[in-house]
């Protein structure tokens, strides 16, 4: 979780602040323009692949969701 | 409509039934949702379901011209209620709805000034927090019917609908088309891009902005092409389907933003492309921000191994103050690319040269003009001035804007620009206005928004663009002084971010809250936008 949450702070350049349960979508934080940015550092970084089809608020919103979907598609 | 041909004195809506009947049975409209799955109209599909909608419409016996928005998500839904109500003689204009990030209270309080402002007279809408502002009438689902009447004789002086000069932001600065100008506008633009029965048109682009509105929506109707449409927020998170869509459809083509080609070369995925051919496209137009040569070749190199055709790039100067297009030009055509820049420029690298838009549109006429008023010669830089049988006669309500933006006929675009051989180049804005992805936004506006957050510093915000490299658009800056730190700082920004999402519909902008001291005013106490710009440069580099 810290190491995700570290990526997102480093390669999204979110706020220090983040903590695993702070929504990062419905927030405004990461715009829907960097969606696709997101996805991009999130599937090299885990060597996944995330379909945007199967994404949305309630399951990709916070750093703890994202860390959860993450370890199911794997 | 074929090129050249007379616009008499039909309405638009006569235009479009028109055009139909001519091929009932030709796809006209193919909507796609987030999973490519596609629902179908031909054209005389189209028109018969218009009447339906219009049936509905009619019971709330609004009366001839009436202004009247349309609020709702579905493109489809938009479509459909955009050509009922022109049936009906009445003054449609598609609004932006909200989009499901957005913070539901700042978009309505937003909106509910749009529609104030402009004095419509009801809005078909499901959102019936707006009815203590305006009439609510439910969008056609499942509404009884009603008889319909033919409108009044309508002149073609008269109003055809109601567009912005840009997203949100244009609030003020509606422009109501008549019917003249908008038929002129497309028999001169369609003709000029040589539009057919036989081309299919791929969409992203929302229906409340000028360029998805004309080009993607009245000009196929009145000349009866195919348009695919996908919803923009679709597009946002996986722009592979685009070229998806391209390939299904055998597209020919395509209008963007200069964003859109290096936004699609940088995060479409390699698989998503497996099997896609895009030879059939024959223009993709670069239109409504500054046109970089850098974004189209990032596009080219990306996607020619796909079959994407050479010279697929088109220019096009265009605004919604003159109903939309004004220039034309391939890149193709000599001159296209100017590596010298107008006069006192350094000259660009062999990599950025400046990108022509082209060359004015049949009956158009553009002039560079220097702050003494004359016109300028060859490579001087000046305003770029237009007059046009699609000109706007005014900003609806806003008699001061219509003060300053026109002149003896010529419309001040407030763009900078010079001329080449009768090709003209968009070289920067005189007017205090960015354009970011498409949007026209002004910094005075963005900061009084930021202002309103309860925690930011009173007066201590500063808006500014900073160029994207990455995306090839200006992206929006915004810098605001807070004692407030940590966890509540986040929630601060959040705010901010939300505010400015739901008030602007823009999704590309950077905020930074900084502390007190950090802005720079200049000596007449006025927040100093380019010293701040360079200053919050400097430390992104660090």
């Amino acid at each position: 979780m810290a190491e995700l949450i570290a990526l997102l702070i480093q390669e999204l350049k979110l706020p220090p602040a983040i903590e695993p349960d702070t929504p990062l979508m419905s927030s405004g934080l990461i715009d829907s323009f960097h969606l696709t940015d997101l996805l991009a550092v999130l599937e090299s970084h885990y060597r996944v692949r995330i379909d945007v089809g199967d994404i949305g608020a309630d399951n990709f919103d916070t750093a703890r969701q994202i860390h959860e979907f993450i370890n199911a598609s794997r | 409509m074929p090129a050249g041909e007379t616009t008499s004195s039909l309405t638009l809506f006569e235009h479009f039934t028109q055009e139909a009947a001519k091929n009932p049975d030709r796809p006209a409209f193919t909507f796609l949702t987030a999973n490519l799955e596609a629902k179908d109209y031909t054209f005389g599909e189209l028109f018969e379901r218009t009447h339906t909608v219009a049936e509905a419409l009619a019971r709330h016996q609004l009366d001839d011209h009436s202004l009247v928005g349309i609020l709702v998500e579905s493109q489809e839904a938009q479509v459909l209620h955009y050509l009922a109500a022109l049936s009906l003689g009445l003054t449609p204009a598609i609004l932006t709805p909200p989009n499901r990030k957005m913070n539901y209270d700042y978009y309505l309080r937003n909106i509910q000034g749009v529609l104030g402002y402009c004095g419509f007279s009801a809005v078909i809408t499901s959102m019936t927090e707006l009815a203590p502002v305006v009439p609510v009438l439910e969008p056609y689902t499942t509404c009884p019917r009603g008889e319909i009447s033919r409108p009044a004789a309508t002149a073609d002086s008269e109003a055809a609908f109601l567009q912005f000069s840009s997203g949100t932001t244009g609030i003020k600065r509606g422009v109501i088309v008549n019917n003249r100008a908008v038929l002129s506008q497309l028999t001169a633009y369609g003709g000029a891009i040589g539009l057919t029965p036989g081309d299919t048109i791929v969409s992203w682009l929302p229906l409340y902005h000028d360029m998805g509105f004309i080009a993607c929506l009245n000009l196929p109707l009145a000349f009866g092409a195919h348009t695919v449409m996908m919803q923009p927020m679709d597009w946002v998170a996986n722009p592979a389907m685009y070229l998806r869509a391209v390939d299904r459809y055998r597209a020919t083509l395509g209008w963007h933003p200069n964003f859109a080609f290096a936004f699609m070369a940088d995060r479409i995925r390699e698989p998503d492309l497996a099997g896609l051919s895009l030879g059939s496209l024959r223009g993709l137009i670069n239109c409504s921000e500054p046109v970089t040569h850098v974004s189209q070749e990032l596009f080219r190199e990306r996607f020619s191994p796909y079959g994407l055709p050479g010279n697929v790039f088109w220019g096009c100067y265009a605004m919604a103050e003159t109903t939309f297009a004004i220039t034309y030009g391939a890149s193709s055509d000599p001159g296209y690319l100017d590596f010298q820049g107008p006069v006192g420029a350094e000259s660009r690298s062999n990599s950025r040269p400046f990108v022509s838009v082209g060359r004015p549109l049949a009956g158009v006429d553009l002039k560079v003009v220097s702050d003494g008023g004359q016109t300028c010669s060859d490579r001087q830089v000046g305003e770029l001035w237009v007059k046009s049988p699609f000109n706007l006669s005014g900003y609806h309500n806003n008699p001061e804007a219509t003060r300053t933006a026109l002149c003896d006929g010529w419309y001040k675009t407030g763009d900078l620009g010079y001329q080449l051989d009768g090709q003209f180049f968009v070289s920067g804005r005189k007017k205090d206005m960015l354009i970011v992805a498409g949007a026209n936004l002004y910094p005075q506006d963005i900061e009084d928004e930021v202002l309103k957050v309860a925690g930011i510093k009173l007066g201590r915000v500063a808006a500014f663009a900073a160029f994207d490299e990455r995306l090839q658009t200006e992206e929006l800056v915004v810098v605001a002084e807070t004692e407030i730190t940590g966890s509540e700082g986040l929630r601060l920004l959040s705010e901010v971010r939300q505010r400015l999402q739901a008030a602007f519909n823009i999704s590309n902008f950077s905020v930074d809250l900084v502390a007190p001291g950090w802005l720079i005013k200049s000596s007449a106490g006025k927040m100093a936008r380019r010293a701040n710009r360079e200053k919050w440069m400097a430390g992104k580099n660090f």
